[in-house]
């Protein structure tokens, strides 16, 4: 469904993005993991249209990502970035209801949001300001934003999630891994996360995206084989451990604190 | 929405009849009488342009708050009020001293609301960041005073009280025709209206409404061109009437929400009542003689606008 060809970016003379080479299939989730300032939002902008490739190609559903009419892209791939702020206080559920901005047919508009309210344990909040809510609040109504754009998808979707648990409480944490797990087995949709959870990335993922500090790209594949503690102690420049399981599976890592 | 069409209806009648005159419930039917001439040639259009001007600055300062997502935003703060004052003033003193040709005047007005946000926009806005706007437009808006000022300053005698009337705001020669030339902000009206929900999506951000199918850049310079000439025919008609478009739009969200489908047609409807209201006090203050109700304006408007920063800057601390 998505293809990144050799994809390079540059931001006047500086190379943002070198080399990153992937490939995401329907129901796939994919984690891209790098130290800061190694290129992964600006990934994300590639993927979301809001810049061009200075070379590479970049493919969603078999044609050029920007070759695709804005009505049709908007309907098949939604974004959370990271926050935005906005400074009139609409409802909860008005700010939600914008995910719904693409589609004509707003008939469905109502139950999408009440049901995504749902999901995401905001349907208390559905009348507050948004002004008035936390951090984590307001990270939750954005993904409730995001997902409303894809929760009647009948064909092939993407979600882009730029740290979407980085202000999330454990128990929300758990709350939106379970749903995007749901989501992923319910809709034609994929799914690319950027996070910084290593244990999350073994945990979650169908596949593994790692950047390095230069943003050039240092390795894809499924999860287990990406994420070694060789592999992550050279990217973080960190002494990375693996954390085994009784059976001697790897459910984790450790960071060295010397 | 109703309840404020009725208020409406109600402020209209009373600017109608209230005010210096002697004015009978019998002369309301003769024909002829002094009472049926004073209110139609001078308190219809008056009411009239009041109505129309407050809808018109009350539509462009909300939507130029949507549209830089920023809610001390207003159309005399980014300049475009200036602009179609300098413009304006300086048609009226390089071109037609004479006398004032509506259509030319209020072309310029719209002209130099439009060249001065566009100044604003290419000083500021090249990476959207909003603050820088907004400063430039402060920065913009000086400059034009300053020139409407000097304008007022060279100009012969004759034109002086014209020209500073830009800077005041007035309905003073509020006539039928200036009604109608108001009556040009209603195609515009229309469409910024049918904008609504985009301007809701554009309050998330530029690159948050491009992921939801709109045409960012396309849109904005729809919304602030429309606003532009809403604003510059506003002033061309009355002169400045500053913090109409800012305060209005405030108290319509804290009353019915945020989205703009409400907040515009409310906005409208409320910038004309606050308009009949202001112009009603400033013939009625220091009657028999009437001050300029740009002046009424803002004496009422920048402590409210002081009392908005400390309530938002309060709210984002929280």
């Amino acid at each position: 469904m998505l293809l990144a060809d050799r994809v390079c970016w540059q931001l006047g003379q500086v190379e943002i993005l070198r080399g990153v080479s992937f490939e995401l299939n329907v129901g796939e989730h994919l984690a891209v993991l790098g130290p800061n300032g190694a290129g992964k939002s600006s990934l994300l902008g590639l993927l979301s249209a809001d810049e061009q490739p200075s070379s590479g190609t970049l493919q969603f559903l078999q044609q050029e990502l920007d070759q695709i009419p804005v009505s049709i892209r908007s309907a098949r791939l939604a974004v959370l970035s990271q926050q935005p702020l906005i400074r009139f206080p609409f409802k909860v559920w008005e700010l939600v209801a914008m995910g719904r901005f693409p589609f004509t047919d707003q008939t469905q508009t109502l139950r999408i949001v009440d049901e995504v309210l749902e999901a995401l344990e905001l349907a208390a909040l559905k009348d507050r300001s948004i002004l008035s809510l936390s951090g984590g609040e307001i990270q939750r109504v954005h993904l409730a934003r995001a997902l409303t754009q894809v929760w009647s998808a009948t064909g092939p979707s993407l979600l882009l999630l730029d740290e979407p648990l980085s202000s999330l409480d454990v128990a929300h944490q758990v709350l939106v891994r379970n749903l995007l797990k749901r989501l992923l087995g319910q809709l034609p949709l994929s799914v690319i996360s950027v996070i910084h959870d290593l244990s999350q990335a073994a945990e979650d993922f169908d596949k593994a995206l790692l950047i390095n500090r230069d943003g050039v790209q240092k390795a894809f594949g499924p999860p287990l084989d990406v994420l070694t503690p060789a592999s992550l102690t050279a990217l973080y420049s960190s002494v990375i451990e693996a954390v085994f399981d009784r059976e001697g599976r790897p459910k984790g890592f450790r960071v060295s604190m010397g | 929405m109703l309840w404020l069409m009725l208020l409406w209806l109600v402020a209209f009648g009373l600017s109608l009849v209230l005010g210096h005159g002697n004015l009978s419930w019998a002369g309301l039917w003769e024909p002829n009488s002094s009472t049926r001439q004073i209110i139609e040639a001078v308190r219809l259009p008056r009411a009239l342009l009041a109505s129309l001007v407050g809808a018109g600055l009350g539509l462009a300062g909300a939507s130029i708050q949507g549209v830089f997502r920023n809610p001390l935003a207003d159309p005399a703060l980014i300049g475009i009020s200036g602009g179609a004052a300098l413009f304006a003033a300086l048609y009226l003193v390089v071109v037609s001293s004479a006398g004032a040709h509506f259509i030319g005047l209020s072309a310029s007005a719209f002209l130099g609301g439009v060249l001065a946000t566009a100044l604003v926009l290419l000083i500021g806005g090249r990476r959207g960041d909003l603050s820088t706007v907004l400063l430039a437009g402060i920065a913009i808006n000086a400059i034009c005073l300053a020139g409407v000022g000097l304008l007022s300053y060279l100009a012969p005698d004759q034109s002086f009280r014209s020209v500073s009337f830009w800077a005041l705001g007035s309905f003073n020669h509020a006539s039928l025709i200036d009604a109608g030339v108001a009556l040009m902000m209603i195609p515009v009206a229309l469409r910024l209206l049918m904008l609504a929900s985009v301007l809701d999506v554009l309050t998330l951000g530029d690159l948050e409404a491009a992921h939801l199918g709109i045409a960012v850049s396309k849109r904005r310079l729809e919304i602030i061109i429309g606003s532009a000439f809403i604003t510059g025919i506003a002033v061309s008609l009355t002169g400045i009437i500053a913090f109409v478009g800012l305060i209005v739009p405030h108290l319509v969200r804290m009353t019915i929400g945020s989205r703009h489908n409400a907040v515009l047609p409310c906005s409208m409807i409320c910038g004309a009542i606050l308009l009949l209201i202001a112009d009603w006090f400033s013939r009625w203050v220091f009657a028999p003689i009437e001050i300029p109700v740009g002046i009424v304006m803002t004496l009422l408007g920048a402590p409210l606008f002081v009392a908005l920063i400390a309530k938002w800057t309060r709210g984002i601390a929280l």
